[in-house]
Parts: C-alpha cells; structure tokens; sequence
C-alpha cells in the first residue's frame, strides 16, 4: 500500500498497546503473531488486531518467513517526522543564540552611552 | 531544543525586562539581527508575516495571538508549499530582572507530526498523542474572518 497520511499512522499510536509493539519490534527486529501476544499478554487474535491496524498506517510489514507470517517495523514516516523535528530544533537554538548575542550587544552599547 | 509531543519547545533565561525581550522579539530591526531572516508583519490577530532568507527562501505566515509582553502566536509557511504549516509561540515570563522565554514550534496541517525522537522505542513513553485539530485552510478561513470581525 502506498503511504497513509502522517495523521493516520499518528491516530493509530494513539493505542498503549500499539505503541507497546511499535516499540517492541524497533528492539527485537521482525518477530510473529504468537512471539508478540506472549510478550504483551494479551490474546493472539487481539494482537493480530492491532497489527492490523499498524499495517494497513505502513507502520509495520508482513514477511512471510517459511510458514509463518512476521512483522517488522516500517520506520520511513516516523523518520520523516524526526527529520522536520530534529531540523526545526536546531534553528530554534540558533535563533535564541543569536537572541542571547542581540540582547548582550544592546545592552553594552547602552552601558557605553 | 527538546521534542514533547508533536512539538519542539525551547526556553531560554534572557538578563532583561519583560519590556526589552518583547521589544526585541516584535520590532522587525531587531528581529533581522538576531532571527537570521528579515520579517515584515502586522502584529495583530489575523495580520499579514513575511520572512525573507535571502536567495529567494521565504515563508509566509499570518499572526494568530498577540498579547503584548506575554505571548505571541503565530503560523508559518513556505512560500513553495503551503500545506507545511507550523504553528510558533513565544511565551514570555518574568523571573525577577530577568526573563524566561518559551518558544514552541508545532507542526500542523496536512503532514502533522508527534512526538518521535530517531528512536522508534520512544514511542512508548509518551503517553497522550495529540494531532492537529486543524488544516491549512482553516488557518486562512481563521484569519480572514478576524479581520472580518476587526473590521
């Protein structure tokens, strides 16, 4: 499937144990329907719902690995969505930087009238 | 910087008056020495921002909340591509002769973001998701009918 709007893959975080298993398979790598219900103690066919749900927002892929199906995380979006964060972050700190040097500039010159 | 949520916030301990920091904030001769841009605007809700780079980057941006030596808010764009809004609030507060400046960047619209670090295992940690409640157009519906309203 094509990429899902940023506000789908978001909504579909906005479940603890969706976030739980994101967090999971970005530790362990791909892993199996049963693997993550035994890890989170909830029923196989509750946990296959929820990967459902992260699959059809892109945030997680089926393999097919000899006879069982594994998931792994997709992390294309939640990396676009850091770039933006991680860029907008650093102008901020120089912005205030060069605050910092504005206000001290000003301040001497106002000492030396 | 740190990134809460589907934001990054940054504070700052400036060794001014509330009065000089907001001055220095809003008046555009000051803005352009320290903001690294120059930036024209109507400082009041629903008025008119340009930022220009230089080499032809510019974003446009339209004033959301003043409230003189306390807060401003505003939403910003680049010029190229209007659906990557960001919403900007500075928010000032006095600390004795001194002056603690938040300013908070949000990203909206259609490509809102949350909170992420790189590392997808912090999604666990954050406990309440947020998104955007409103697009691109509905920033320009708002600020059109403030100046409506105003008028």
């Amino acid at each position: 499937m094509g990429a899902a709007p940023i506000e789908l893959m978001f909504a579909a975080l906005g479940d603890p144990i969706r976030r739980q298993l994101v967090a999971q398979l970005s530790r362990d790598g791909a892993l199996n329907g049963s693997q993550l219900a035994r890890a989170h103690r909830v029923s196989r066919q509750a946990i296959m719902k929820h990967l459902g749900i992260l699959a059809d927002v892109g945030l997680v892929t089926r393999q097919r690995h000899r006879n069982e199906v594994r998931y792994e995380l997709n992390t294309d979006q939640l990396n676009e969505a850091a770039a933006w964060l991680n860029a907008v972050g650093a102008q901020w700190d120089q912005r205030l930087a060069a605050l910092h040097d504005h206000l001290r500039r000003r301040g001497d010159s106002r000492s030396q009238e | 910087m740190t990134v809460e949520s589907e934001s990054v916030e940054g504070e700052a301990v400036f060794p001014v008056s509330v009065d000089e920091l907001w001055d220095a904030l809003t008046d555009p001769q000051s803005v352009a020495d320290w903001f690294g841009a120059t930036v024209t605007w109507e400082l009041t809700p629903g008025g008119d921002l340009e930022v220009h780079y230089g080499e032809g980057n510019a974003r446009r941006g339209v004033i959301g909340e003043v409230l003189p030596y306390r807060r401003l808010r505003y939403w910003w764009w680049p010029v190229e591509d209007d659906q990557q809004v960001s919403e900007v609030t500075y928010a000032l507060e006095p600390r004795g002769a001194e002056t603690v400046l938040i300013v908070t960047e949000r990203r909206a619209g259609p490509t809102a973001a949350c909170a992420v670090n790189s590392s997808a295992a912090d999604l666990a940690a954050v406990s309440s998701w947020r998104w955007s409640e409103w697009d691109t157009r509905l920033v320009h519906l708002w600020a059109r009918a403030q100046r409506v309203t105003d008028r």
